[in-house]
């Protein structure tokens, strides 16, 4: 049994490690538990997008968060970088995203999703712009002949997510944050309901407080404690190519040309379980929409290609609780965990330690996939 | 100047392109072996160094031989065993 | 879309690949042999056809060679030369015939056939074989450095020898001394050997001698003529060697290192070194099969039973790809996996099975003393040997994304607790070469640092394709539906 501090964290990704730092930050003594070699880590496997358009088409205050967040995201990685806790940048860039459309009728359906967007309160403020064919290319010379335009966010941009993570952990340590490594098992309630007990594969530690960032590890963990986490993986192929000549400023959706010169393709959404494989047909699709983007990457060489598994709700949207029952406990779980990185290293961390989760972010609430009787 | 030789006389012949130079070659040399022949040191910049790369396996597995041939970047030159007419420019990894 | 099917996909064409694909071919079972060399033979028998033919001294090496490239032209055999596979799918299924449940995805390049084709079969041989164990020391990326074993394929496939007075040797293992007296023998020149042999091993070792003797007398003997050779060549030999460094700019100039407390440097051309071999483990990683580590060895191999038989149903392995232990016995596993998978496939009965199968497993335990006595001689130096203890900084472990020791052990001390987590935070073993390079030290680093087996350690998780591909090569295939739709 190891000694006690104020909050353990569950979950050495992307959120876990954004939020240790956040509660860090704040003067909490920190414990994070991390599995490491999950195999179905998301924060491992992602694409690296911080993303604002077309996030929250139906829900405002996701828009507003991811808004935030992606506003917040220089001024997190500069405080990453500058206290010397990565020799290599987090790659942050925000260059403004564009989602390409391929043909006509792409581009029709993109320009009434944001108009019905623009008809929204709360996402006009995003910036979002509809780009036609030569506003495109003006953009992004290097786009092949069936690109028929697409919408522009000067928001968007993008992020290394395994140097942000190793960043991160850099950081935590520095700060003598404890890190437990290994699965954590069960959370359990003390006696007196004062405190929690995590229990690991191999220790077990006492808290005040603990907050589940463990992705799809959280619905093993909630009952417990008085949470409910509605999750399910969907997978997502990505394909990376060698490192290419700069060819993008903006990042797109489905194309991302990192800091070094490789360029990332996806990205599918399959509802297969927890099955990380990839599969032939889908890695074809990804090519070739990849080359009817961008028709010079017929010439590129891929690297790898990988699945990696979102971390899914019923609505896509974050579930962000603190328990009724046992307040000292809390869930945070989205699949942005990269956009949202510096909002969890912020107000979201804040507002778990000013015990303000459930009213700042009532949209977030799980209260909303229960059925009422 | 190379330190590669010839231990046995070669055969039947081939003519291949290297960097614009025209070269004669033995159809049972890969285009890793001409190169070493040659002298060349440098098969290319690795990407990520920014440092001259050669070839350390000759088998296949440690891809510092990689060379753009027949128009394909990043091919195995230490795979590839010469054809006549075949072009090969030095240069590692890269797409240009 | 699978444009091809088989009964028997065989991946390597050495002497295991040669010799599964005769024994399943033998009973009448069709086989797809695949191979990415130009020519079959694998690395002990490269350029076989040419070698052979021509004969000399390189020729003494390639006994039984030309026994095994016969089954190239048997019927039931399809062979596929400078063939890259890119990855394979299994699916489990309980009719092997109608539901085949290996598909394997491979770039033919060819002049005339370039393309990805897509084999079906009922099982799946994977014979890779071996590649050199890559040595960590300071200035080991230099253009000029290489395997010993690369020197000598240069000579098997070119006929080309290393001259000068810049020429040297490095390492320790048999195939240091058979590649010296190689170049000797064609006319090329060696001026030093760096011998990182730890003295008074051998004396530790005669243990097992005579054992060794008896079960292999043939390879002991051809052992000590090769050590003997090797000490009379008049090449200056430096024994007790530590600290390599590897000296240069845009190729390597210099050597320098450390033997009997005081410091050498040479001029250097090329320096070729070795620490033995280790089994090419790159696809029945990406096919998730268990592994286990070897510590005689110091390298994973698939867990297999003697025949062969994987972790996976439809899936064998066979020859060094398996556990290192020569040419003679790969072919011999190769002969049993292939006889195995024949069962299996129902091919062959249980009864004619063994009257085939019981010779071949009794050649190959005897010659286990032999194989460990030559373990235990050359046991694999620690993953430091090569280099001095304040070298990090200037060793790289993975040559394609430039990963320095010293960022591994960074990692680690951030928490990285295996492979993978090094790979997530330093790039290590993301580049062309997908951890072929560096994989096998990385293991050995991580549990070094972190006082695990590397058993438990694990190693980097591999992902299709084997082989960094041509996009355009794989829209060949075009999809014949929109999974993105």
């Amino acid at each position: 049994m190891i000694g006690p501090s104020d909050i353990t964290v569950i979950g050495g990704g992307l959120v876990g490690a954004s939020l240790a730092l956040g509660f860090l930050r704040a003067g909490a003594s920190v414990t994070l538990v991390d599995a490491g070699e999950d195999r179905f880590h998301a924060s491992a496997g992602n694409f690296g997008l911080v993303w604002v358009q077309g996030k929250g088409a139906t829900c405002p205050d996701y828009a507003d968060l991811s808004l935030r967040s992606a506003k917040a995201w220089r001024r997190f990685a500069e405080a990453l970088e500058d206290d010397g806790s990565t020799d290599a940048p987090l790659g942050y860039r925000n260059c403004g995203g564009v989602k390409i459309a391929l043909g006509e009728a792409e581009l029709n359906t993109m320009a009434a999703n944001l108009e019905r967007m623009h008809n929204q309160s709360g996402s006009a403020g995003n910036g979002m712009l509809l780009l036609d064919r030569d506003a495109l290319r003006d953009r992004i010379p290097a786009v092949g002949p069936e690109a028929a335009g697409g919408t522009f966010c000067p928001h968007d941009g993008h992020a290394d997510p395994l140097a942000t993570l190793y960043a991160l952990h850099r950081a935590l340590r520095r700060a003598g944050v404890r890190v437990l490594r290994g699965k954590a098992l069960r959370a359990s309630v003390d006696e007196g309901a004062r405190g929690f007990t995590i229990h690991t594969d191999t220790d077990s530690i006492a808290c005040g407080r603990v907050v589940l960032a463990a992705g799809l590890g959280n619905p093993e963990l909630c009952e417990p404690l008085g949470l409910r986490a509605h999750l399910r993986p969907q997978r997502g192929q990505i394909v990376v190519t060698e490192r290419t000549a700069r060819f993008m400023d903006p990042v797109c959706h489905t194309v991302r040309q990192t800091e070094d010169g490789t360029v990332m393709l996806g990205d599918s959404k399959e509802e297969v379980g927890f099955d990380t494989s990839t599969t032939p047909d889908v890695r074809r699709a990804i090519l070739n929409r990849a080359v009817r983007c961008f028709p010079h990457l017929a010439k590129v060489r891929v690297m790898r290609s990988w699945g990696a598994l979102r971390v899914m709700s019923p609505d896509g949207l974050p579930i962000y609780q603190t328990s009724d029952r046992h307040p000292g406990a809390s869930l945070v779980t989205c699949h942005s965990g990269v956009t949202l990185a510096a909002a969890h290293a912020g107000e979201v961390a804040s507002a778990i330690l000013g015990d303000r989760l459930n009213d700042s972010y009532p949209a977030f609430s799980p209260a909303r996939f229960e059925v009422a009787p | 100047m190379s330190i590669w030789k010839r231990a046995i006389p070669p055969g039947e012949t081939v003519t291949i392109h290297v960097n614009g130079q025209t070269v004669t070659a033995t159809p049972d040399e890969t285009v890793a072996t001409v190169l070493l022949r040659l002298g060349t040191r440098s098969f290319g910049i690795n990407p990520a160094s920014g440092y001259p790369q050669a070839p350390a396996c000759l088998m296949g597995v440690c891809f510092g031989c990689l060379c753009r041939i027949d128009g394909r970047p990043g091919t195995q030159a230490c795979l590839e065993q010469v054809r006549d007419g075949m072009v090969v420019e030095t240069g590692g990894l890269r797409v240009s | 879309m699978t444009d091809d099917t088989c009964d028997v996909i065989v991946i390597g064409a050495g002497p295991a690949g040669l010799a599964a694909a005769q024994s399943v071919a033998d009973q009448g079972l069709s086989v797809r042999l695949i191979d990415e060399q130009p020519t079959a033979g694998g690395q002990i028998w490269r350029n076989a056809a040419v070698v052979t033919r021509r004969g000399g001294p390189l020729a003494k090496s390639y006994g039984g060679a030309v026994a095994a490239l016969s089954v190239l032209r048997n019927d039931h055999v399809k062979h596929a030369t400078s063939a890259t596979v890119l990855e394979v799918a299994l699916s489990q299924t309980s009719d092997t015939a109608r539901d085949p449940p290996v598909c394997v995805t491979w770039l033919s390049a060819t002049q005339d056939a370039r393309g990805v084709r897509e084999t079906a079969a009922r099982a799946l041989i994977v014979a890779t074989g071996a590649m050199e164990r890559p040595v960590l020391f300071p200035g080991a990326t230099l253009p000029g450095v290489m395997g010993i074993g690369a020197v000598q394929s240069v000579l098997k496939q070119s006929g080309l020898v290393p001259t000068g007075d810049g020429v040297v040797l490095a390492g320790q293992g048999p195939l240091l001394m058979l590649t010296l007296g190689q170049i000797l023998a064609h006319g090329g020149s060696v001026a030093a050997v760096l011998d990182f042999g730890q003295s008074g091993r051998v004396a530790r070792t005669t243990s097992g001698l005579f054992p060794a003797l008896l079960s292999d007398p043939a390879i002991m003997a051809q052992g000590a003529a090769l050590l003997w050779r090797a000490r009379r060549s008049g090449v200056a030999w430096h024994r007790g060697v530590t600290g390599l460094r590897a000296i240069g700019k845009d190729g390597i100039e210099q050597i320098a290192f450390e033997t009997g407390g005081k410091t050498m440097q040479l001029t250097c051309s090329l320096l070729a070194v070795h620490d033995g071999v280790i089994p090419n483990t790159q696809l029945t990683r990406l096919l998730a099969l268990d592994h286990v580590w070897s510590n005689a060895q110091q390298a994973f191999a698939a867990r297999s039973t003697p025949e062969g038989a994987t972790s996976a149903p439809s899936v064998w392995v066979a020859g060094d790809g398996a556990g290192i232990a020569g040419a003679e016995v790969a072919r011999l596993r190769g002969a049993l996996s292939g006889l195995d998978v024949a069962r299996a496939l129902g091919a062959l009965g249980d009864p004619e099975f063994r009257t085939r199968a019981d010779p071949l497993k009794r050649h190959i335990s005897r010659r286990g003393p032999a194989r460990a006595f030559v373990d235990k001689l050359y046991a694999p130096l620690p993953v430091t040997a090569f280099s001095k203890d304040n070298a990090a900084a200037s060793t790289v472990v993975c040559r394609c994304e430039a990963v320095t020791l010293a960022r591994v052990h960074d990692a680690i001390r951030d928490g990285a607790t295996g492979p993978n987590r090094v790979k997530t935070f330093t790039r290590c073993g993301m580049g062309a070469c997908q951890g072929r390079m560096c994989g096998n030290a990385l293991t050995r680093i991580v549990a070094a640092a972190t006082r695990s087996a590397p058993q438990d350690a694990g190693a980097l998780r591999i992902r299709p394709p084997l082989k960094p591909t041509l996009i355009s090569d794989y829209l060949d295939l075009s999809p014949t539906h929109d999974p993105l739709s």
